[in-house]
Parts: C-alpha cells; sequence; structure tokens
C-alpha cells in the first residue's frame, strides 16, 4: 500500500484515539467557577461556654450556666443549665427539682432496676433526693436542665 | 485526502466515539460516580411501567450471603460486586444471564490458589479480629470501586482488614473484575496497632490513585485523627506526597465517608467529630489546624485545603459532623459541593475555582471558613454556636441529577419547637431544588415507611430508595420505594413543615406561618424486602440491584 493511501488510515486510527480519550477527558475539565453569592454580613461570636465537670461524675456529667434570674414571689432562683454527658453512668444532681431535656443525642437513666430510653427532645423531672443514674447511649449528648434553687448554686 | 463518503463515515464514527468514549451504562462505585451523584444518566429501559414490574421473583433474583451488606453494591460488566460486612467475604455475583444471582467468584476462594496469588492470602475471610466493636466492622464496610487500568487488568478495588497481618490491618484490595484473582494489596493504612479502620469509607479512583479515608475503628473510643490516604494504581503503594490529615493536635476528623472529586480533579472530604467535648482526656485546645467536622475541597497535587466549611464551632461539638459523603451536583447554577451533618443540616457550597477561599462572615477565631451557598434548613447565620447540634443520625448521602438534589434531612423541623416526646424525623426524603431560593428550596417530600431512609439513587426521571433500620442487621421486611421525580400531576400536598397543620385542599399558595405546599411524589413501584437497606441502589441497564444488612442481595428486574 502506497504512503498516500496509508495517511488517511493512519489519521482516522489516530483521530478515533483522540476522540475516545477527550470523550472522557471532558469531565476534568475546570468547571468550578462559582457565581457571585449573597454578601454576609461578619458575625461576632459569642464566648464559648465554659463546661464545668458536675461533682463525683470524673468529668462524665459537665455544666454550664445558661441563664439565672431570682423570682422573689418564689424565693427561688431560676437556673437554666446546658449538660454535655459522656457514655459513662453517673448520678444526676437532685440538690433540687429539675426538669431535665435531651437536646441532642440520646439518653439512658437507670432509676433502680428501671433503665428507659430517651431520645432527643425527650423531658422529664428529677425530683429532690431522688438517685437517677444517666448515660449518654452514643458519644455525647447533651442535656438541658431548668431548675428553681431556694438559693444559688453557682 | 478523504472524499465525502469517507468523511461521512469519519463524522459517525467520530460522533459514536465521542459518545462512546465515556459512556458507562455500569455502576461503577460508591454513588455511581466519582462525583457520588447516585445518578445514572444512561438508564432507558426503566421507565414507570417498567419499575412497577421489578421483581426478584420470576425474572430478576436474589442471593444470601448469610452475613450482612452494609456497602453499596457495584455493577461493571453484568456483575455485582459487593462485600459482607459481618463474615469478611467480597462477592463478585452474575447480574443477569443463565446464571444470574449465582456466585461468579468469591475472594478469599474458598480453596487456596496455588501457587498463592499476588497477596499471599489463604482462605481465611478479611476480618479484623479484634476491637471490631462497630457497625462498620468486623468485615468489608467499604463499597468496591471499578478501575479500567490496573497493572492491566480491570480492576475491583475496596478497602477490607489482612486477616494474615496483625489481626487486620486495614488496607486496599485489588482484585481482577474477570477472575477475583488478587492483582495487590496496598501498604497498610488503618494498622492495629493504631485507633482506625477503614470502615464504610469507599475509594474514588482519579489521577492514577485511589484515595481512601480512616475513621476510629471503635466508634470515637478513642476518636483518632481523621486522615485520607492515596494510593498508586500501578502497584497500591501509598503515595507520600498526599496524606492528609483532619488535625494537627488532639485527634478528630475521622473521615467515616467516602471522598468525591470535583470536575478540577480535586477532592472534597467530609469529616468527623472533635474530641474536644467527647473526651475528658482530649486537650481542650483547639487545634491550630483543625479541618474535624467540615466539608473541605482538597489540591489533589498536594492535599492541601482549598476552602473548608465547619457549621458548628468546635467548642459546640456536640457531634453533628459527617457521616454522609458529600455528592458534587453541576447545577445551572455553578458546581455545588452537597451534604448533610449529622445534625440534620445539609450545607452547599460553590466548589469555586482558584486557590484558597474563605469568607469572614462563616469564620471565627483560629478559623478562615467559606460559607454556604444555601443551607437546608436555612442557616442565615454560621457557625452555629449552641449546644443543639449533636449526633440526630442523618448520616445517609443523597442524589442528584441536574438541579434536583434528593436527601434525608430535618427540614423545617429541626427549628421548630418539637413538642414533648417529639421525635427527629429520619425517613423523611425531600428533594430539593439546589438552585432555587431558600422560599422554594423543598420541591416535593415523601415518608419513606420505616424507622429511617436509606440512601437514594435516581434514574430516568425515577426515584429509587429503601427503608432503613439504623444498626438492625435481623432479616425483617423492609420496603422499597420507586418514586416518580415529575410531580406536575401530583394529588397528594403536605406543608413543606409537614408537623405544622395539613396542607389546604385544594392545594393553594401556602400553609401557615409561611410554609409552602408542597407535593407528594406518587409511588410508581414497591416492594418487600428482607433487611434493612441503608446504601444506594445501583442501577445498571434495566435492572436494580439492592443489599441489606441481612445480607440480601438482590437483582430487580423488570
Amino acid at each position: 500500500m502506497s504512503a498516500s493511501r496509508m495517511m488517511p488510515r493512519v489519521l482516522l486510527h489516530f483521530g478515533a484515539a483522540l476522540l475516545l480519550l477527550a470523550g472522557c477527558a471532558k469531565t476534568e475539565v475546570d468547571e468550578e467557577g462559582a457565581p457571585t453569592e449573597p454578601v454576609r454580613h461578619a458575625q461576632k461570636l459569642r464566648p464559648a461556654l465554659e463546661y464545668r465537670a458536675v461533682e463525683g461524675t470524673s468529668g462524665a456529667l459537665r455544666q454550664a450556666m445558661l441563664f439565672s434570674q431570682k423570682v422573689p414571689a418564689l424565693a427561688s432562683e431560676l437556673e437554666v443549665r446546658s449538660m454535655p454527658l459522656l457514655p459513662r453512668e453517673v448520678s444526676f444532681p437532685a440538690d433540687r427539682e429539675t426538669l431535665v431535656e435531651v437536646r441532642t443525642g440520646e439518653v439512658t437513666t437507670i432509676d433502680g432496676n428501671d433503665r428507659k430510653d430517651h431520645p432527643t427532645g425527650d423531658m422529664w423531672l428529677v425530683r429532690k433526693g431522688s438517685h437517677l443514674k444517666v448515660k449518654a447511649k452514643g458519644e455525647i449528648a447533651v442535656l438541658r436542665s431548668i431548675s428553681l434553687s431556694a438559693k444559688s448554686s453557682r | 485526502m478523504f472524499n465525502t463518503r469517507e468523511l461521512r463515515s469519519l463524522s459517525f464514527v467520530a460522533g459514536f466515539l465521542l459518545l462512546a468514549g465515556c459512556r458507562h451504562d455500569n455502576w461503577m462505585m460508591y454513588g455511581h460516580d466519582s462525583s457520588h451523584s447516585a445518578y445514572q444518566p444512561h438508564e432507558k429501559k426503566l421507565d414507570v411501567a417498567a419499575a412497577g414490574t421489578l421483581n426478584f421473583t420470576t425474572t430478576g433474583w436474589v442471593f444470601q450471603s448469610g452475613g450482612s451488606f452494609v456497602a453499596s453494591p457495584t455493577v461493571y460488566d453484568d456483575t455485582v460486586y459487593i462485600g459482607d460486612g459481618v463474615k469478611g467475604i467480597f462477592y463478585a455475583v452474575y447480574a443477569r444471564g443463565a446464571n444470574q444471582g449465582k456466585v461468579r467468584w468469591q475472594y478469599p476462594p474458598t480453596v487456596a490458589p496455588s501457587p498463592a496469588d499476588a497477596c499471599g492470602t489463604t482462605t481465611s475471610p478479611l476480618v479484623l479480629s479484634v476491637a471490631s466493636g462497630n457497625p462498620s466492622g468486623p468485615g468489608i464496610a467499604s463499597s468496591a470501586a471499578i478501575s479500567e487500568d490496573v497493572a492491566g487488568h480491570t480492576a475491583v478495588i475496596f478497602g477490607a482488614p489482612d486477616p494474615n497481618s496483625n489481626g487486620g490491618d486495614g488496607r486496599l484490595w485489588a482484585l481482577d473484575a474477570h477472575t477475583g484473582r488478587c492483582i495487590w494489596k496496598s501498604d497498610v493504612i488503618a494498622p492495629t496497632s493504631g485507633p482506625s479502620k477503614i470502615g464504610y469509607s469507599s475509594p474514588v479512583i482519579a489521577h492514577g490513585h485511589a484515595y481512601v479515608g480512616v475513621s476510629a475503628r471503635v466508634p470515637d473510643a478513642p476518636i483518632t485523627v481523621g486522615q485520607l490516604f492515596a494510593v498508586k494504581l500501578s502497584d497500591g503503594t501509598k503515595d507520600p506526597a498526599i496524606p492528609f490529615s483532619a488535625t494537627n493536635g488532639p485527634a478528630g476528623g475521622g473521615i467515616w465517608s467516602s471522598p468525591a472529586i470535583t470536575p478540577g480533579g480535586n477532592l472534597l472530604v467530609t469529616t468527623g467529630n472533635s474530641c474536644f467535648n467527647s473526651d475528658p482526656d482530649c486537650s481542650p485546645n483547639v487545634p491550630s489546624q483543625d479541618y474535624t467536622m467540615s466539608m473541605a475541597k482538597l489540591d489533589w497535587h498536594n492535599n492541601e485545603i482549598l476552602w473548608q466549611l465547619q457549621p458548628v464551632a468546635i467548642q459546640h461539638d456536640h457531634d453533628p459532623d459527617y457521616a454522609a459523603s458529600p455528592m458534587v451536583a453541576r447545577t445551572h447554577c455553578g458546581t455545588l459541593a452537597i451534604g448533610v451533618q449529622k445534625d440534620g443540616y445539609v450545607h452547599a457550597v460553590h466548589v469555586r475555582s482558584g486557590a484558597f477561599h474563605s469568607n469572614p462572615a462563616c469564620s471565627y477565631a483560629g478559623h478562615n471558613l467559606e460559607c454556604p451557598r444555601w443551607s437546608f434548613p436555612p442557616a442565615p447565620s454560621l457557625p452555629f454556636e449552641d449546644d443543639s447540634h449533636g449526633d440526630t443520625r442523618f448520616i445517609r448521602p443523597g442524589a442528584v441529577d441536574d438541579d434536583r438534589v434528593y436527601i434525608t434531612s430535618g427540614g423545617f423541623n429541626l427549628t421548630a419547637i418539637a413538642p414533648y416526646g417529639g421525635r427527629i424525623i429520619l425517613n423523611r426524603l425531600y428533594s430539593l431544588n439546589a438552585c432555587g431560593d431558600d422560599d422554594d428550596r423543598v420541591r416535593w417530600i415523601y415518608d419513606v415507611n420505616g424507622a429511617g431512609a436509606g440512601a437514594p439513587s435516581v434514574a430516568n426521571g425515577l426515584i429509587y430508595v429503601g427503608a432503613d433500620t439504623e444498626f438492625d442487621t435481623s432479616a425483617t421486611a423492609h420496603e422499597f420505594d420507586v418514586l416518580l421525580d415529575d410531580v406536575s400531576h401530583a394529588t397528594q400536598f403536605v406543608c413543606s413543615y409537614p408537623q405544622g397543620p395539613p396542607a389546604p385542599m385544594p392545594p393553594g399558595p401556602v400553609c401557615s406561618a409561611g410554609f409552602k405546599v408542597v407535593p407528594v411524589p406518587q409511588r410508581v413501584g414497591h416492594l418487600t424486602l428482607t433487611g434493612a437497606i441503608p446504601g444506594h441502589p445501583a442501577i445498571a441497564e434495566g435492572r436494580v440491584f439492592v443489599a441489606t444488612t441481612a445480607g440480601y442481595l438482590y437483582g430487580l428486574a423488570p
């Protein structure tokens, strides 16, 4: 076969290979440009909460005060706390009546032989003087406690 | 040089080759492709009529491993590939034909190869012998990826423990897709002497490498430093130039997910939580390099961060991190990186080109972060700095087709005040408009009949999704649905905040409190399968392949 007749075939094969490659290579082009977005204004974050270990829990239950307000009519103080809980069984403070809500995660409560699982959103009341134990089911859970105390317990 | 006839033929051939060059009717990896779209663009056989006849009893099939599948199936060349999460056996099963549903080969083989293969493996299953205590173990939770160029083979690549190496050092394995013979096992990626493993992370293939992440071997006890490794496809060695670590200090940022590849070839990762609040022994100091709880884009040349989204500030880390894989969506409003966090928020970030990007509006001390284009539910101010972002178990990734996103999210329920005894809803699949305004984000809402919804897949305007019950490996019935994405003829409607008052009938433009009326898609196919369905169904050439945690692999055919 003469060189002049070979040329188109060579080109054909070369072109075919090129197109096959191009078919796959088209995913590699830069399509990452972004249109203009609405302007967001810089925000000033609040200082992060300082959690302190609840006594006798070795840090498995910690707390930070979110809100406290004296309620003269009741001769007491309203306190709202955030309480991260780890997956270790610890006693929940029962020095006052406390309403507890699971803010995130899941929590198991142990009251004697009674074990109960509480998903996010559950609430229950911890009676003063009770012996309730709590434990996160996952890696961490966060409780919100709301209580009225006769005196500040900061 | 060419006459007219030759030129016409040449044009035809050129067009065919251009199309064929990248046409894959297969489901090549986790989430179908390296963008993890979970979208099969070539499916035309499965229309509404055909989807309604999908079955595993007459034209379809079912295979039982006797273990549990937590990975998602991969389909290539009429074969389904998947590893068993309990038994540690990797299966290649005929997808169709006379032998459909039968094992084509399994690894390790039942009879030891003679001479020993390149991995030197006996017949021992690929399981972690100790401390597997995590639903991603002890066997194979990593979904397989196909690469057509591994040392002259078409290979199937996945992460798994090596039973012949310190009780299960984690490696990538490359097996010949046709024969099942080992091509290589990679350098050790997750040694048993350390706290990490290759769990659910599935390799993604790009640039002659397989990229895979590591996370905690036992769920965050201890927590581990999340790392991304690049393994050379040619010989399975680690590329020392590309390790990525999510922190440079206290542990954190485990990569439980599969990295995705952006159109420019860069890497997209999602990372796990820090130890900031979850471990009293962990220093409360913020690492100077903190890529935990983030979705981040990495430069594929050197794994340097190009942008980072960290929606919850590390001081408020109560485990709301990313378990689900990210996906890259090419939409008419740009290319978006989209992922759902465990707290139920979906965030979408413009992938962007060029060097490092950050935005002071979403940054905080020690953190130069990027802002999302949108969040669902809307998050006008980031990062979050409250204690209500935790492990709410939104861990399944979504799917995307053009501007349409399909994903299980907390939706507006997350921002509403939960009634006493309220429950986070994990079975609500949302279709979101990736390019709409916040007011028009929700296209439709569908409640899967089950405790949760698995990862969806999409093809030819149909959505495939199964019911999921996390950690359940029992042989209990779970529903599998096929939904019609086109809701122009919908007959059911709900409010975009479904816990609110019922939608007015006939549907008006708004529900109370400004929530919109949105349609419920029509269910056009329905099956009851055995076992929970956490992963993406794989759609290939007119069939749908579904794996369950009860160890059932279904080949659904019309």
